[in-house]
């Protein structure tokens, strides 16, 4: 009886390109970023028209449902216009490429490669997700256009007051600053593991469900990948738009920032 | 360090990871964001000024409805003091004209109880010139078989000087 072979945490390496590895999971990203820039393109090329055909009609209720709920959790129009592209474009950037994840042939095509002494499969695709880099990639996109954005309505010195304040002035603010600062940081680390996490245990459970009953029984795993693909896609994009949304809002939370739509 | 190895960190990877993120959003923001939000707002403007001037029509219409409302309770009103006064001058003329046809028929009956009255005292007239005739050529030709010319002539006369008398009674 073969063993089970459980995909490993790092992502593997296809072929290299000078010194730059292409990994599997670099190629899914690209195939994901050529869906989208091809659905992108056809959508452009149809023309906007006043009276929407069908394919318009599906990119404006999705366009249209997102900026609307991204609207309720943000409460202001304008900053979600300002927003908008970051954040929607993480969430289906993201739930594109994690139901992409479980497309057929996705872990399943291989090529054989030699490593520690042994020939291995190693899968052409992987779950873009499933790489640490992808994550924190986002990960850091979202914290830094937070801190950016944040600067951008409140200005240089009054964003830095959150964290920085002097001690002598206000002792438990200035701890208060040092503990957000710890968290942006936190952010990072929380944003990319809890997607990481959750896709690359999708992965394994696929796995492990198809060598244990390789005929029906991973149909409702597949199920259960796509509705965690939606849910981790949506909760990232939902905290970003938070994180948004409390950068450009001044202590108190009475001064809430509308200049950064102009800024 | 190891923990970053085993995760299969690499910067170059997380570079091309961004790079990827960053063409995703300027596609999606230059060929659908974009154009598909902007059209979304025109939209929501149209149909804003859409019910703007529904709103702004039905007021018109209401309005226009009052005046007419208006309009009509006045017509009535004074069609109804119209009717009226139409009501009054018709049954005066009414009364007017039952009152000329009664003295007309007045006339007229007077006038032909007077011909009737003419025609009768011509008619006994007639009838009793026709009647002393008779009388005279019957006593006459009596007188001529009984009496003497004398006795005739002094008869006739007396007859006729009574007769009308007789007649009348």
């Amino acid at each position: 009886m073969s063993s089970i072979e459980t995909p490993p945490l790092a992502s593997e390496t296809i072929f290299h390109l000078g010194s730059f590895e292409i990994r599997n999971t670099l190629i899914m990203a690209w195939l994901a970023v050529g869906v989208i820039f091809v659905i992108a393109w056809f959508a452009r090329r149809t023309r906007y028209r006043e009276i929407p055909g069908r394919f318009q009609t599906l990119l404006e209720m999705i366009v249209e449902g997102l900026f609307d709920f991204f609207s309720t959790v943000i409460g202001d129009r304008k900053q979600t216009r300002t927003f908008f592209p970051l954040i929607a474009t993480i969430f289906l950037f993201l739930m594109l490429a994690n139901w992409m994840g479980i497309f057929p042939g996705v872990g399943s095509i291989t090529i054989p490669e030699a490593a520690e002494g042994r020939i291995i499969n190693v899968p052409i695709f992987r779950s873009m997700n499933a790489d640490v880099n992808m994550t924190l990639a986002i990960a850091l996109i979202s914290v830094v256009s937070t801190q950016l954005f944040g600067i951008a309505a409140l200005g240089v010195m009054p964003y830095a007051n959150k964290f920085f304040v002097a001690p002598w002035r206000d002792p438990i603010g200035s701890f208060v600053g040092i503990l957000e600062l710890i968290a942006e940081l936190a952010k990072v680390i929380s944003f990319s593991f809890r997607l990481f996490g959750n896709i690359f245990a999708g992965e394994v459970l696929l796995v492990v469900i198809s060598f244990l009953m390789p005929y029906l029984a991973p149909i409702p795993f597949l199920g259960l990948e796509l509705f965690v693909g939606f849910i981790q896609a949506l909760v990232f994009s939902m905290l970003t738009a938070v994180f948004l949304k409390m950068a450009v809002t001044g202590h108190g939370g009475h001064e809430s920032i509308h200049n950064v739509a102009h800024a | 360090m190891e923990l970053l190895t085993k995760l299969g960190i690499n910067w170059q990877l997380l570079l091309a990871q961004v790079v990827n993120f960053m063409i995703v959003v300027g596609a999606l923001s230059y060929f659908v964001y974009k154009p598909i939000l902007n059209l979304i707002d025109a939209r929501r403007e149209r149909i804003r000024k859409s019910m703007e001037e529904a709103s702004r029509i039905e007021n018109q219409a209401k309005e226009l409805d009052e005046i007419r409302q208006r309009e009509l309770r006045r017509m009535d009103m004074e069609s109804g003091a119209y009717f009226d006064r139409m009501k009054k001058q018709a049954d005066a003329l009414h009364e007017e004209l039952i009152a000329s046809a009664k003295i007309e028929a007045e006339n007229l009956i007077q006038a032909a109880m007077r011909r009737i009255e003419e025609d009768r005292r011509k008619m006994m007239e007639d009838v009793l010139s026709t009647v002393r005739t008779v009388v005279i050529k019957m006593t006459e030709k009596i007188l001529e078989r009984e009496f003497s010319a004398a006795d005739q002539k002094r008869i006739s006369e007396s007859f006729v000087k009574e007769l009308p008398a007789l007649l009348k009674s």
